[in-house]
C-alpha cells in the first residue's frame, strides 16, 4: 500500500514539475516545446499504471473498479495522449493545447488524492467481476482522454481572433473527437449495454449515469452534424465541444455524488 | 410528398430534435421520476410541482407527447436521412463512404429493437431456499440445489452463487450442478435467470422422539397429533435474533402465539436450533426485444468505426 501511495505521489509531483515547465515555457520568445516535459509525462503515465498493475495483483481483479483507479487510468491515458500530439507531426502542435490537457492531468490526480475519494486497493462486490468492466471503463475513458483534447483546443478557438490559427484548433477539436467519439460509443453505451444486460437482466435503465453517458453522447452527435454535415466555421462546433467535456465531468462526477442510481459505486 | 420528404430528412430538423432529447434527458434525471404526487409539492413551488404533475414530466420516459413523440420523429427523421444518403451514395462511381448508413441503420434497428424490448420486457423475483423449486412455462424445473454466499473479512459480498439443476418434464437433466453468479447468467428457451441478491431466513431444527431430525422453514408449518404448528419468525424482543422463535400453535379452533427456545418442545418435537441462513433471490427475465438490441448495438459500434476512420485517413 505504502509503495503504491508512493508511485502515486511521485506520479502526481512529476507531472505538476512538467505542467509547470510547460507553462514557463509559453512566455519564452522561442515557440519551439521545451524538450522534458513530454517525457516527464510519459514517465509518470508509466508509474501510474505501474500502481494500476500492482493494486490489480493485489486484489486478484482489473484496478478499475473504484472512482480513486478510474481517475489514475484517465490521467494516464490523458499524459500518454500528451506526449503523442508533442511526438506526432500530422497535426499543428500548439503548446497552449499541450499545457490546457497537462493542467487537466494534474487536476484529475490532485481530486484523485482529495480525503473525500477512497484509497484502498479493495477486491470487487460481485456486480463489478466481470470481464466487460474492463471494456467498459478503458474504452470510456480512453474516449473521454480524447474529449478532454478537444475540450482545450475548443476553448482556445473560442478566444481566438486570427483566422488561420481557428482553423488549426478547428482541426485539432474535431480529430479529437473524430477518435473519442467512437471509442466513447464503443465503451460507455455499447459494452455497458452488454454488461447491464449480463449483470442486472436490463441493458437500459435510464439510471441516472446511463442516462447522463447518453447525453453526452448526444451533444458530441449534433457537434459532428454540425461540424460535417451543415460544415458550420463558427464558434457552434467548439461551443459544442465545450458542452461535450462539462457533460463527461458531471457523469463521473455529478451522478456519483448528487444523483444516486445503479452505478453508485465510490 | 416530395416537399414532406425534403423536410422529413432536413438535418437542421435532426439536429434540433437531438438538442430537445439532450435537454430533456438531462432535465429528466434532475426532476425525480415516478415518485408520488406529494414529493413533488414537497420539493418545488406549487406551480411547478403541478406542471410537472399535469405534464407527465414525472414519467417522462414514458410520456408520449415529452420523449415517445418527439423520438418517433427523431426515427422518422433518421430513416429518411439514412436513405436518402445510401441512394446518394450508391449514384457516386468512386469514394463511397457508408459507415454513417451503416451507423445510422444501426441506430434505425436499436430503436425498434428498444421499442420491442420496453414493451415485451418482463421480469419476476423468485427467492428460492436449498431443495426448493419452480416450474418453468414448459414444465420442466430449476431446482436449487445449495446456494453459497461469501463475504469479504471486511464484511463486503463476495460472491453469490447458486447451484441450479434444470430437469426437463421427461426426467433428463438439462442443466447439471450449473453455477448461476452475478454476471454469469442462465440462458434457457428465451428466459435468463440471474443471480440478483439473497434473502436472509430461518431455520428451526427439531428432533423427533425416535431421533430422526426435522427442519421448519421460516413461514411454513408442521402438523402432528391433531395441532399444526407455524414457524412466523425469530424473536426479536431480546434483542437476539437466535435465541427465540415465535410459533403459531393451532389446535381445533384455538390458535396461541408460543416462544420456543433450544431444549423446548413444540408437541413431541424437541428443538435443537434456530438456525439463520441465505435463500437465493434470483431474477428471471424474458426480453424478446434484446434479440435485436444486441446485433444492433455491434452495427452501431461498427459504423461508427468505419466512419471515422475513413474520416481520420483524409485528415492526416
Amino acid at each position: 500500500m505504502i509503495f503504491s501511495a508512493v508511485l502515486g505521489t511521485s506520479a502526481f509531483f512529476i507531472f505538476l514539475a512538467a505542467t509547470a515547465l510547460q507553462a514557463a515555457w509559453l512566455f519564452r520568445r522561442d515557440k519551439r516545446p521545451d524538450p522534458i516535459s513530454s517525457w516527464a509525462f510519459v514517465v509518470a503515465a508509466v508509474l501510474l499504471t505501474a500502481d494500476l498493475i500492482i493494486r490489480s495483483l493485489r486484489t486478484r481483479f482489473v484496478a478499475l473498479t473504484s472512482t480513486y483507479e478510474s481517475l489514475l487510468f484517465y490521467a494516464a491515458v490523458l499524459a500518454f495522449l500528451v506526449f503523442w500530439y508533442r511526438r506526432q507531426k500530422k497535426l499543428t502542435y500548439w503548446p497552449l493545447v499541450s499545457f490546457g490537457s497537462s493542467f487537466i492531468v494534474v487536476v484529475l490526480l490532485a481530486v484523485a488524492s482529495s480525503p473525500l475519494i477512497p484509497k484502498e486497493a479493495l477486491p470487487p462486490i460481485p456486480a463489478l467481476q466481470s470481464a466487460w468492466l474492463l471494456l467498459h471503463v478503458s474504452f470510456t475513458f480512453i474516449g473521454e482522454a480524447f474529449f478532454v483534447a478537444s475540450f482545450v483546443s475548443a476553448l482556445l478557438f473560442l478566444f481566438t481572433k486570427d483566422e488561420a490559427r481557428r482553423l488549426d484548433l478547428d482541426r485539432i477539436t474535431y480529430m479529437a473527437i473524430a477518435v473519442g467519439y467512437p471509442t466513447f460509443t464503443a465503451g460507455a453505451l455499447v459494452f455497458g449495454a452488454i454488461w447491464a444486460e449480463r449483470a442486472w437482466g436490463r441493458w437500459w435503465s435510464w439510471d441516472p449515469k446511463e442516462t447522463w453517458a447518453l447525453v453526452t453522447w448526444l451533444v458530441y452527435t449534433i457537434y459532428l452534424h454540425v461540424r460535417l454535415i451543415m460544415k458550420r466555421k463558427d464558434s457552434w462546433p467548439s461551443i459544442l465541444a465545450v458542452i461535450g467535456f462539462l457533460c463527461t465531468v458531471f457523469t463521473f462526477f455529478g451522478v456519483n455524488y448528487l444523483l444516486r442510481g445503479l452505478h453508485s459505486y465510490r | 410528398m416530395k416537399y414532406f420528404f425534403r423536410r422529413l430528412k432536413s438535418v437542421r430538423l435532426a439536429v434540433a430534435l437531438i438538442a430537445y432529447l439532450t435537454l430533456t434527458c438531462v432535465l429528466a434525471t434532475l426532476v425525480p421520476q415516478g415518485a408520488a404526487p406529494g414529493k413533488y409539492h414537497n420539493l418545488y413551488p406549487e406551480f411547478l410541482a403541478d406542471l410537472i404533475l399535469q405534464t407527465g414530466f414525472n414519467r417522462f420516459f414514458n410520456s408520449f407527447l415529452l420523449f415517445l413523440f418527439p423520438a418517433f420523429l427523431f426515427f422518422a427523421n433518421l430513416s429518411a436521412c439514412t436513405v436518402d444518403r445510401f441512394i446518394r451514395e450508391l449514384r457516386k462511381k468512386s469514394a463511397r463512404r457508408h459507415g454513417p448508413d451503416i451507423l445510422h441503420l444501426g441506430l434505425m434497428l436499436l430503436t425498434i429493437g428498444s421499442i420491442l424490448s420496453a414493451s415485451l420486457h418482463s421480469e419476476k423475483s423468485l427467492t428460492l431456499f436449498p431443495g426448493s423449486y419452480i416450474t418453468l412455462p414448459d414444465e420442466s424445473i430449476l431446482r436449487l440445489e445449495t446456494f453459497h454466499f461469501e463475504r469479504y473479512p471486511d464484511g463486503r459480498p463476495k460472491n453469490w452463487t447458486s447451484v441450479l439443476n434444470l430437469i426437463a418434464p421427461d426426467g433428463r437433466v438439462l442443466k447439471a450442478d450449473y453455477k448461476l453468479r452475478v454476471n454469469s447468467p442462465l440462458r434457457y428457451k428465451g428466459y435468463t435467470f440471474y443471480q440478483a441478491s439473497y434473502s436472509p431466513y430461518f431455520i428451526l431444527e427439531l428432533r423427533a422422539p425416535d431421533a430422526s431430525v426435522t427442519q421448519l422453514y421460516q413461514g411454513r408449518q408442521i402438523s402432528m397429533d391433531g395441532a399444526s404448528y407455524s414457524f412466523m419468525a425469530p424473536s426479536m424482543a431480546s434483542g437476539d435474533t437466535g435465541g427465540e422463535a415465535l410459533i403459531r400453535a393451532t389446535e381445533g379452533s384455538n390458535t396461541r402465539i408460543i416462544r420456543v427456545s433450544p431444549g423446548d418442545r413444540i408437541g413431541s418435537l424437541e428443538v435443537l436450533e434456530i438456525k439463520e441462513e441465505s435463500a437465493s433471490v434470483v431474477q428471471a427475465v424474458r426480453d424478446p426485444g434484446y434479440l435485436l438490441v444486441l446485433p444492433a448495438m455491434f452495427i452501431v459500434a461498427l459504423g461508427t468505426a468505419l466512419t471515422f476512420i475513413q474520416k481520420i485517413k483524409e485528415l492526416v
